[in-house]
């Protein structure tokens, strides 16, 4: 079975920590977890995990990062892979930022900083059930 | 003489009254004044002037007046004086003739009576010949003082008729000319046969002088009577000539006689030419000169020129002179009217007085050179400047004192014045000197002057009471002002902050999410740690117990901080690591250990890795991390969450606080940094370059909002990407904190004007302008300064400088 990942990008250490500490926590050994800080270095990854065949699922994101901003990393990402689930967690979004995400990357949804652990886990569910199905 | 009288008076006339006038418009006794000299100078110059212009033109006016009149005067005088004098003259040649005519009627008398008689013996009685042939008197009955002396000649033969003729001569000669003598020096009587009876006191020996060579037929005085010469006579009359006997010069009136148409003797009288001259060249009119001259053009006399007539025997012709000046007089006389007595001779500029003297048809003519006059009436009109220069001087001395009291005094009162209502002082002394009283436009000038002053003081108490109303509402309005002010100030704080603010929410969500999310984790992790534990002892070998607690501690020991880079890296480095040591699948493992922070020597929990339940032993091992880790994760955002809100609350602060306090700018800057941390991650690098400073006093809120107005400013010059680096440094006495953007830059044109308020580069709207003036005004209140060093297109440098004490 290829391994698949699921991809989290935050300028935030704190946030990329708890998010792997939950997300396995709540996900388990089911996926790989992969990190980035930027938009950069998740495009980076991007490009090795599917040299090595791996399978990206969903990317969880932040909005506001140096460098390439949230939704331009989606709609980046969407244009070579339509098949992944993006989300973007965020604690500041512009709306039209959220707007052009949902527009042109296929924004699954928008989740706001502070999160519900629910939340962001039906997140993931939901999106990845609609991309299996 | 008269003149200089009469222009004397005129004179007088006209100055006692401009003295009269000076005088009565005195009015006070005079004071010294000082300053006005140039005002009276000038006037008594301009004055002085316009007199002595007067004066001259007086004095010509003077002279030209007298000069006219002088003419006419001198005209008349000259003619009456030449008629009396032309009368007086001609009397004496006039009566020479009378004289003549009744001798001559006596003679013709005499000898009639006598007829043929022979008075031989009367004649032989009293004449006698002379050794040298000549016949005279019988010198011992002859007295020459008394008697008339004759001579006659010795060739002539005496006859019947000689001897009546010379006796008749002889006796009446001497009768007539004794009476004539007192006008006539000489009476005498010669005939054609040159015999003279000689009646001459004064030249007594004549006859017995006279000698052989006198042949007075041929001489001018016997020819001007014979027939050839007088064909009518008449009297005639000699030019001046030289008697040889008397050796002197004369003229003479010569009368022939005839008897029967036969000329028998000639009478004749002698006007000395020492006489006549005397009298025509001495008595004259002072200045003038009188000349005689026949009507043929031959001179008789002339003051200049008698050597010359002496020389030429009496025969001076002026027309035949070089004389330019005679031939002037000669013609003008000659070609004169009528009847006019004096004339112009203009070539000469002289006066003519012309007469005639009678008898012997001569011109006397009295030369009066017009200078005479002009001299005159110069002295006349030199008398008149002289006074007119006199009185000038008293004018202008006058006028001095009455300027210098009318006109000087009270400007310098009226100045006085002035001064001291420019000084604001309106008493009373002021205006009391100015001179009220005068009823003339100075005394007006004074009323309103006066009524000026008052109003003035009016003016200014009005104005002054104005000026305090004014000041304590300006003084309001400034409060107002400063009110405003500060709520502006405060507003730009508060809108810098609005613009923070939703980057800020952001900056504590963020921790918010991680604190929640992290102890979610750790509470489930230890619930499920907790249950699993015992299981795991079991499960555990006491050497694998012993591993597995090595393996914590190692955990808890090595705190090495890899950034998730790093981790991802380190990660891959241990897969190989342990896929090597032959472990399948060391993905999960490679995980715990990250978690554990353990990133290399992986190796050696082999054994916990090679056993069955591995996998279950790396399950717990990484929950148990995991609640280090979320620990140390709250523990870090719930800072990152408190420095974000101690910022703001520090920024927010509405201390206007009196007060400085020691503060680190360290801190300070921080503050502020972490509040724009948002803006800044977005695409700026940030350099930080703090020297190790102590704490300084100053207005930390205060300095917080310097920080924040030029950090919003470098941000938003360089739209939020490029670099940012913040220096603090210590340079001589002074904290000095840098921040350079590497924005567009301040162009040098404006570089001046940025720190005046409300100058700004942005769009209504967009920024009030306020920022960089309320950074002056609170470096200003460190006693700081702030230099701004920028390049366009390059980017900008606040420096700002703080005292350290």
């Amino acid at each position: 079975m290829a391994e698949q990942v699921i991809l989290c990008v935050d300028d935030e250490e704190i946030v990329l920590n708890s998010l792997e500490m939950q997300l396995k926590d709540q996900l388990g050994e089911k996926y790989l977890y992969e990190f980035a800080e930027n938009a950069e270095d998740a495009l980076e990854i991007i490009e090795e995990l599917v040299a090595e065949n791996i399978q990206i699922l969903v990317i969880v994101s932040d909005w506001l990062m140096p460098g390439l901003k949230g939704d331009e990393f989606l709609i980046k990402v969407h244009q070579k892979f339509p098949n992944i689930v993006k989300v973007l967690l965020t604690g500041q979004a512009d709306k039209e930022a959220v707007e052009r995400a949902r527009a042109k990357a296929n924004l699954h949804r928008c989740i706001h900083k502070p999160w519900k652990t629910s939340e962001l886990i039906e997140t993931i569910k939901s999106g990845l059930a609609i991309a299996n199905g | 003489m008269r003149y200089r009288v009469i222009a004397f008076n005129i004179l007088i006339i006209n100055h006692l009254y401009n003295i009269k006038c000076i005088l009565f418009n005195r009015n006070m006794l005079p004071k010294i004044v000082k300053s006005q000299n140039s005002l009276t100078r000038t006037t008594i110059i301009k004055m002085g002037v316009r007199i002595a212009l007067i004066i001259i033109a007086v004095t010509l006016l003077s002279y030209w007046h007298i000069m006219s009149n002088l003419e006419l005067q001198v005209v008349e005088q000259l003619n009456k004086y030449i008629t009396e004098r032309g009368q007086h003259e001609s009397t004496l040649f006039l009566l020479a003739e009378d004289n003549h005519a009744e001798l001559k009627k006596e003679l013709l008398w005499q000898l009639e009576k006598l007829g043929e008689q022979d008075p031989q013996a009367e004649f032989d009685r009293l004449f006698v010949r002379s050794p040298d042939g000549i016949i005279r008197n019988r010198p011992e009955l002859f007295d020459g003082t008394r008697k008339t002396g004759i001579y006659i000649d010795e060739t002539l033969t005496i006859d019947a008729d000689i001897r009546r003729r010379v006796l008749t001569f002889y006796e009446q000669t001497t009768l007539y000319g004794k009476a004539w003598h007192n006008r006539f020096q000489a009476t005498y009587i010669i005939t054609p046969e040159n015999i003279i009876a000689n009646y001459w006191p004064e030249i007594p020996t004549w006859v017995q002088d006279a000698t052989t060579d006198l042949y007075m037929p041929d001489e001018e005085y016997f020819l001007i009577t014979d027939k050839k010469h007088n064909p009518k006579r008449e009297s005639a009359w000699t030019g001046l000539f030289y008697e040889k006997v008397a050796k002197t010069w004369m003229v003479s009136c010569e009368t022939p006689v005839d008897m029967a148409d036969r000329h028998i003797a000639s009478i004749g009288h002698d006007i000395i030419l020492n006489e006549l001259l005397d009298r025509t060249l001495n008595v004259h009119i002072e200045g003038a000169h009188n000349i005689i001259f026949r009507k043929d053009g031959r001179l008789i006399a002339h003051p200049q020129y008698m050597s010359q007539i002496m020389e030429a025997d009496g025969y001076f012709d002026i027309l035949k002179s070089d004389n330019q000046h005679l031939l002037n007089i000669f013609q003008s006389v000659k070609n004169r009217r009528a009847d006019t007595v004096v004339i112009e001779n203009h070539q000469n500029n002289e006066y003519l007085a012309i007469t005639k003297i009678d008898g012997p048809d001569w011109y006397f003519v009295t030369v009066y050179p017009k200078s005479l006059l002009a001299s005159l009436a110069f002295e006349t009109a030199r008398f008149i400047l002289f006074l007119g220069i006199l009185s000038l001087l008293i004018e202008i001395t006058l006028l001095f004192f009455v300027l210098r009291r009318q006109i000087a005094q009270p400007l310098q009162e009226f100045i006085d014045a002035t001064q001291k209502i420019a000084s604001r002082n309106f008493s009373v002394e002021a205006t009391q000197r100015l001179p009220l009283n005068r009823r003339d436009e100075i005394g007006e000038l004074a009323q309103s002057f006066n009524g000026m002053a008052s109003q003035l003081k009016t003016s200014f108490d009005t104005l002054d009471t104005k000026v305090v109303e004014r000041t304590v509402q300006l003084d309001d309005k400034i409060e107002e002002l400063t009110r405003t002010r500060q709520e502006l100030v405060h507003n730009e704080k508060m809108a810098a902050l609005g613009q923070l603010v939703a980057g800020i929410a952001h900056e504590v969500n963020t921790p918010l999410g991680a604190i929640r999310s992290s102890a979610e984790t750790l509470t489930n992790s230890l619930k499920q740690t907790l249950a699993q534990f015992p299981k795991l002892f079991e499960v555990l070998t006491k050497a694998q117990q012993k591993t597995f607690f090595a393996l914590l501690e190692h955990s808890l020991q090595n705190p090495v901080i890899l950034t998730v880079k790093e981790k991802r890296a380190a990660k891959k480095t241990l897969t190989a690591e342990l896929k090597q040591c032959g472990i399948a699948n060391p993905r999960t493992f490679t995980d715990t250990f990250i978690s554990l922070s353990i990133y290399a020597k992986a190796d050696q929990y082999l054994p916990l890795l090679q056993d069955t339940n591995s996998q279950f032993v790396f399950e717990i091992a990484y929950k148990l991390s995991t609640l280090t880790r979320s620990t140390e994760n709250i523990t870090t955002a719930v800072e990152r969450a408190s420095k974000i809100i101690f910022a703001l609350k520090t920024f927010a602060r509405y201390d206007q606080g009196g007060e400085k306090t020691t503060a680190s700018l360290q801190e300070g800057l921080e503050t502020v940094l972490t509040l724009y941390h948002n803006k800044i991650k977005q695409g700026i690098e940030l350099i930080k370059e703090y020297a190790d400073m102590p704490p300084i006093l100053c207005y930390p809120d205060e300095l917080n909002q310097v920080w924040t107005n030029i950090l919003h400013n470098a941000l938003q010059a360089m739209n939020y990407k490029g670099t940012l680096k913040v220096v603090i440094s210590p340079q001589d006495n002074y904290a000095v904190v840098a921040i350079t953007d590497s924005g567009q830059g301040i162009p040098a044109e404006i570089k001046e004007q940025i720190f005046t308020p409300f100058f700004t580069t942005k769009a209504a709207g967009e920024g009030s302008g306020l920022g960089l003036d309320i950074v002056k005004k609170i470096i200003d209140k460190h006693d700081g300064k702030i230099e701004v060093d920028s390049k366009v297109g390059k980017g900008t440098t606040f420096s700002i400088w703080l005292p350290m004490e």
